[in-house]
């Protein structure tokens, strides 16, 4: 006998319900399940653990408050991303802080596929330590909306139609940036192994 | 303020094969397969530095004191913003039927005798596309209900 595959969108429905109903123990859970995607998306755009412990909170007493207008058109990761993402940039906005950079034009994108090499064994250069510890250096300088990006797909899994639902952004521009983004890092690999171009 | 711009990646044939390179390196690391490129093992390093930051700096007991500190949910019945989204819909419907009925009123007599054929309901293009939008819209919203 087969077993059914668990619905995502039944077991949000049933704890959308739970948690309306006021059901002991049932916010809590909620809470528990998504705090890890809610951290992530809110430490990767305002990088203080300070304001990002602040703002988890401020996101789940949001969603707390306004679950009841939760119409189940999206998953329910989706929504509170979404709710996460919004706290985190109405943060940035009254620090007056930029998420994206000045954008790169069409022809630098060619520029950087043309100076990066396909012939260097990264595998074999360099100490791993090392090496990591660059990339993680140069994540950290991103600006917040590609970092963001870049750890919802890479680390928490997301879809680009899901971030695009998370971030209110078009999907070919999610997709944009997490292509440039990767690009920039590994051209950033090269340049600490001091490629030429 | 951001000036993204989007990549188009049908008329950049070399961004689409680098985009698909990066696409198989995070393919790869997740099976577990060995790297076929000195490309693909950089992409693979890239995806491992992103997961790597994966610690989650709230406390062990953050739920709990969430769920104690923000008390009972609200329902749509009590939260204090749908009361007067349901006061201002009344509102605004009040009036829109007041206005059209103050308009027929005004101007009906005028419409009627300027042509009587215009209140045939069987033989207006326009009185069926409405009809047939309403049925439409109200069909799905059943449907929708239905299927939960």
């Amino acid at each position: 006998m087969t077993e059914t595959p668990a619905d995502p969108r039944s077991d949000d429905r049933a704890l959308v319900q739970a948690v309306l109903a006021n059901a002991p123990g049932a916010f809590a859970r909620l809470v528990r399940e998504y705090q890890g995607l809610c951290w992530h998306i809110i430490q990767r755009m305002v990088r203080n653990p300070e304001d990002a412990r602040e703002l988890c909170q401020d996101t789940f007493l949001k969603v707390h408050q306004h679950l009841h207008q939760y119409r189940h058109e999206s998953a329910l990761k989706s929504w509170i991303g979404r709710v996460a993402y919004t706290v985190a940039l109405r943060h940035l906005e009254r620090k007056r802080i930029a998420i994206v950079d000045n954008v790169l034009g069409e022809d630098d994108d060619l520029s950087l596929l043309d100076s990066i090499g396909d012939g260097r064994d990264l595998e074999a250069d360099c100490a791993d330590e090392e090496m990591h510890g660059h990339l993680q250096a140069a994540i950290d300088t991103l600006p917040p909306l590609p970092r963001t990006v870049l750890t919802l797909y890479h680390l928490d899994e997301l879809s680009i139609p899901e971030i695009a639902q998370v971030t209110g952004l078009a999907a070919g521009t999610i997709k944009s940036h997490l292509f440039r983004t990767r690009l920039k890092l590994r051209e950033t690999l090269e340049t600490r192994l001091g490629v030429p171009s | 303020m951001s000036k993204h711009r989007d990549i188009d990646f049908f008329e950049r044939p070399a961004a689409a094969r680098e985009w698909q390179a990066q696409e198989t390196a995070l393919q790869a690391a997740r099976e577990g397969r060995a790297p076929a490129s000195a490309r693909e093992a950089a992409y693979r390093r890239i995806d491992a530095a992103i997961r790597a930051d994966d610690a989650v700096g709230l406390d062990a007991d953050f739920a709990e004191r969430l769920a104690a500190k923000a008390g009972p949910v609200p329902s749509s019945a009590t939260a204090p913003e749908a009361g007067f989204e349901k006061q201002l819909t009344r509102l605004l419907l009040a009036a829109l039927v007041l206005s059209g009925l103050g308009v027929a009123l005004i101007e009906g007599g005028s419409w009627f005798h300027a042509d009587p054929a215009a209140w045939s309901v069987a033989g207006n293009p326009w009185v069926i596309a409405l009809l047939a939008c309403l049925g439409a819209s109200q069909g799905a919203e059943w449907l929708r209900r239905r299927l939960g």
